[in-house]
């Protein structure tokens, strides 16, 4: 049933200062709805804003509205005060007084973190976003991000193909998904995982929501892992945040010539926690919430793939170098003489079909066969039309 | 007295039966001309009297009334110059009635006398024959071009006088064409000028193979440009039935070279983007063929796609379907033929370098505005889509160049043959034009066959319109290799010229 009348403040009062003076002075959501004029005109301090809601939107239809746009996108209200609202949120400085959820909260005793990064990010970012994300989740962590485009929206899709739950918090209102390309993701999180806001259904994504919604990003989470960051990118906020609420901060390093790994290396500098398998993060998180995760030791280091020497030879056997990556579970025997060259001149850099048609001499029918193959078994993708990839996850 | 000559009328690309009814009486002196004409038709008036005057005929002071039947369809253009002023002789008795029966016969005249040339003579000989005429005059320097039918007696005139000359006894003789032999085509343009672009080379020869309409994507000098060029190089010789329709097209269009031969090479139509779109599919008051009737049997290649017109775009919908345009007008409907291959070519973004994160920097929804200026049933009818890489100068030195066009052509040729066999009489001539209805039973493959689709399918994630056109691409490879059944590695082959489909841009 929820809080109709919290649900109501929330809606129109907006700002978080405004809600707790009314409250300080009339108790309750209730009774700040049906106070009289008199009541509330003697309160200081309020604003145009909240003097315009106050005396012209205290009705009865108005609160019969609110329930039903609530209903039609299927979402719920949670007042502070309640105890389903996430006691995570209750701990940070400026707690929303309410939020509106569809799908399902994270259980208290489940540990949580954040992926965040750039919306532009590279293939080598977008990887290691999905492994982070895949690994994470089959240990039992909970992923949370916003659903932007980029590092946020691959992490929360691998998390979702690997079987594990995931919340969106959005900057616009719950039923709006934004951006809009990312409407089928929206679909499945709600369905399999949660989705949060602060803002009322049908709330558009306002530039000046998102730096406020990052902080109940950072909040719900146990820690944040940043995977690629630009110079000044929003993503930092995010961090900032996470650091006012005294949260554990990861970043991924990149290389120094990369403009989408800035960000990260500067934080790094700062004193986050460099990491480089999600192993690092799984362990600290055991320590937190023992018992509540399922992990197995036997993880292999994360790949690393033969650099090319400057007379263009491999330092590696071409055998040596396909054994090295992570997820070779899947037998390599299966790979045909065509296909083992083909790989082993895979990198995280996408490469276009005519690149390796002049590196492994392959007739162009041939190399089609083989990367065909290599892509439906799964070692590699298309991170865009005929730009081939290694695929870690 | 009353005469009847007879003509023709371009009508499309076809040409339609006229009858020059003239009539001369007693009655106030005047020339009267009826029959839904057009402008340049009431001048022939003046041409007309003008000309008899100049070769020495004298017009008796009498009532001349001229009608051109049939009555109710309009009439353009100044081919009945000729048959007026003939007819005008046979009504005057100048000429003796007897000899005029049957006579058919189409030009200009100028004040001088001169018989001057008119466009869509082939068409008009063509009905001629049709009609069941044994001889018909035309001016002499469409003579050739008329001569390629065969079965009626083509006679060139140069001037009034010579015509008259023709029916009062003096023997004229038949213009010959010269025999029409398929000469061995230079190839100018050749793929093997090409260095790299290995995808988007053998994307092309498939695309001919199956008369596929292809998409190139890539940034600015990748060579997409380069590479439509030499696309008809690799196409196969015309047939004398393909050769006579484009004549037809192009004799309509009046753009037929002076000397009247029949066009021997494949078209390659390059119209800028800001083109009109009655000038893409046809159009004018008396329609004349666009640029997709003038490419028929070759290439229409649309550079810079999106900036074309969306209305441009959009209006070539039914022609890539149906391989004809229907133009209609207020006094009746033509249909052009429009069989071209379509070569699309644009850049990946709105500054053209995507995926190069180093150099784009256009947002995601700039990228699909982009991309969505061409509308889904567009890309429907495209088959083929590659990504041109940009230009490595590595490459462009190696000095490797690959096949030649003459080698990827016979391949081609072969590949063309088997499709023949295929179809018959079914109406289909390519793989591209094989209906959805009809897959099952040209496409059929065996089971591990299609599980390589489906897996593509799931990974890539596209759907049932880009699965059938696989199909299609999946049974032109097959051919290339000249093999029977569609095998694993054509499949394999297939699933890579990924046609576009908006809603599954993995971007």
């Amino acid at each position: 049933m929820g809080n109709i009348y919290g649900q109501w403040m929330c809606t129109h009062l907006g700002s978080g200062g405004q809600i707790a003076k009314l409250l300080r002075v009339l108790g309750t959501p209730e009774a700040v709805f049906r106070c009289s004029d008199k009541q509330w005109r003697s309160i200081e301090g309020l604003s145009e804003e909240t003097r315009r809601v106050m005396s012209e939107l205290r009705q009865e239809r108005i609160l019969r509205e609110e329930e039903r746009k609530l209903a039609r996108v299927g979402g719920r209200f949670l007042w502070w005060e309640e105890d389903s609202f996430p006691k995570k949120l209750r701990n940070i400085g400026d707690m929303p007084f309410g939020i509106f959820v569809q799908g399902k909260l994270s259980e208290e005793n489940r540990p949580c973190i954040a992926i965040v990064g750039t919306r532009r990010c590279s293939n080598y970012g977008a990887e290691m976003a999905r492994v982070f994300a895949a690994e994470l989740s089959r240990a039992g962590v909970g992923i949370i991000s916003g659903l932007a485009a980029g590092i946020d929206s691959i992490a929360q899709g691998a998390c979702l193909e690997a079987g594990g739950y995931t919340l969106g918090v959005l900057g616009s209102g719950i039923g709006v998904p934004y951006p809009k390309e990312n409407w089928e993701l929206y679909q499945k999180v709600k369905e399999c995982g949660g989705i949060l806001s602060e803002y009322s259904p049908g709330t558009a994504g306002l530039r000046h929501h998102f730096p406020m919604r990052n902080r109940l990003i950072s909040g719900l989470a146990d820690g944040i892992l940043v995977v690629e960051a630009r110079a000044k990118s929003g993503t930092l906020i995010t961090v900032d945040r996470a650091l006012e609420q005294g949260k554990d901060v990861y970043a991924l390093p990149g290389r120094v010539t990369d403009g989408n790994s800035v960000g990260c290396n500067h934080l790094i500098k700062q004193g986050a926690r460099l990491v480089t398998e999600p192993k690092e993060i799984i362990e600290e998180l055991m320590y937190r919430y023992p018992g509540q995760m399922y992990y197995e030791e036997e993880s292999e280091q994360l790949a690393f793939l033969p650099e090319r020497n400057s007379t263009g030879g491999c330092n590696e056997k071409m055998e040596d170098s396909i054994s090295l990556v992570k997820n070779l579970r899947k037998s390599k025997l299966g790979l045909a003489t065509d296909e083992k060259i083909v790989y082993s001149l895979m990198r995280l850099d996408p490469k276009h079909f005519d690149s390796l048609v002049w590196e492994s001499n392959l007739s162009p029918q041939a190399l089609a066969v083989a990367l065909t193959n290599l892509e439906s078994g799964g070692w590699i993708r298309q991170p865009t039309p005929n730009y081939y990839a290694v695929r870690m996850e | 007295m009353f005469c009847c000559i007879y003509s023709f009328a371009v009508h499309g690309i076809e040409a339609a039966k006229i009858s020059v009814e003239v009539d001369v009486g007693n009655g106030l002196p005047c020339f009267d001309m009826v029959g839904y004409l057009a402008g340049e038709v009431r001048e022939a008036r003046d041409r007309v009297r003008v000309a008899l005057k100049n070769a020495g005929y004298l017009l008796p002071a009498k009532r001349i009334t001229v009608n051109l039947a049939p009555a109710d369809m309009r009439k353009g253009g100044t081919a009945f110059d000729l048959p007026i002023a003939m007819g005008i002789l046979g009504g005057l008795e100048l000429l003796p009635m007897d000899y005029l029966k049957d006579a058919c016969m189409i030009g200009e005249l100028a004040l001088d006398g001169t018989v001057r040339p008119v466009p869509g003579v082939l068409s008009c000989v063509n009905e001629a024959k049709q009609q069941g005429f044994k001889e018909i005059l035309v001016p002499m320097e469409n003579a050739e071009e008329g001569a390629l039918i065969d079965g009626i007696a083509v006679y060139g005139v140069r001037s009034l006088t010579e015509a008259v000359e023709h029916y009062t006894g003096t023997d004229a003789v038949p213009v010959k064409v010269m025999s029409w032999k398929p000469e061995e085509q230079e190839i100018t343009l050749d793929f093997g000028d090409i260095s790299g672009q290995f995808l988007a080379k053998r994307a092309a020869e498939i695309a001919v193979a199956g008369m596929h309409n292809l998409l190139l994507l890539g940034p600015p000098g990748a060579g997409k440009t380069m590479l439509a060029g030499r696309i008809p190089g690799i196409m196969p010789e015309l047939s004398f039935e393909e050769s006579l329709e484009l004549t037809k097209i192009y004799s309509v269009a009046g753009m037929l070279g002076g000397e009247g031969s029949m066009v021997t090479k494949r078209p390659f139509r390059s119209p800028h983007h800001t083109i009109s779109v009655p000038a893409l599919v046809g159009g004018g008051q008396f329609p004349v063929p666009g640029e997709i009737s003038l490419a028929t049997h070759g290439v229409l290649f649309l550079d810079e796609f999106p900036e074309f017109r969306r209305s441009s775009i959009e209006v070539l919908r039914q022609p890539l379907e149906e391989k004809k345009v229907h133009i209609a007008r207020l006094h009746g409907n033509y249909v052009f033929p429009a069989k071209f291959m379509l070569v699309a070519a644009m850049n990946p973004c709105p500054c053209g370098y995507f995926p190069d994160r180093n150099r784009c920097h256009c947002s995601p929804d700039q990228i699909r505005r982009y991309m969505g200026r061409i509308s889904q049933p567009i890309l429907d009818r495209i088959d083929l889509c590659v990504e041109m890489p940009p230009l490595q100068v590595r490459e462009m030195e190696s000095g490797v160049h690959g096949e030649n066009s003459r080698e990827i052509r016979r391949r081609v040729e072969r590949a063309r043959g088997h499709q023949r066999k295929r179809f018959g009489d079914s109406g289909i001539r390519f793989n591209s034009e094989i209906p959805a209805s009809a897959l099952k039973r040209y496409c059929a493959m065996a089971e591990d066959v299609r599980e390589i689709l489906r897996k593509a399918a799931d990974s890539q994630g596209f759907s049932a319109r880009v699965y059938h056109r696989i199909m299609k691409v999946a049974r032109t490879i097959a051919d290339l290799a000249d093999s029977k059944e569609i095998r694993k590695e054509h499949m394999q082959e297939a699933v890579l010229y990924h046609a576009l489909d908006h809603k599954y841009q993995n971007m």
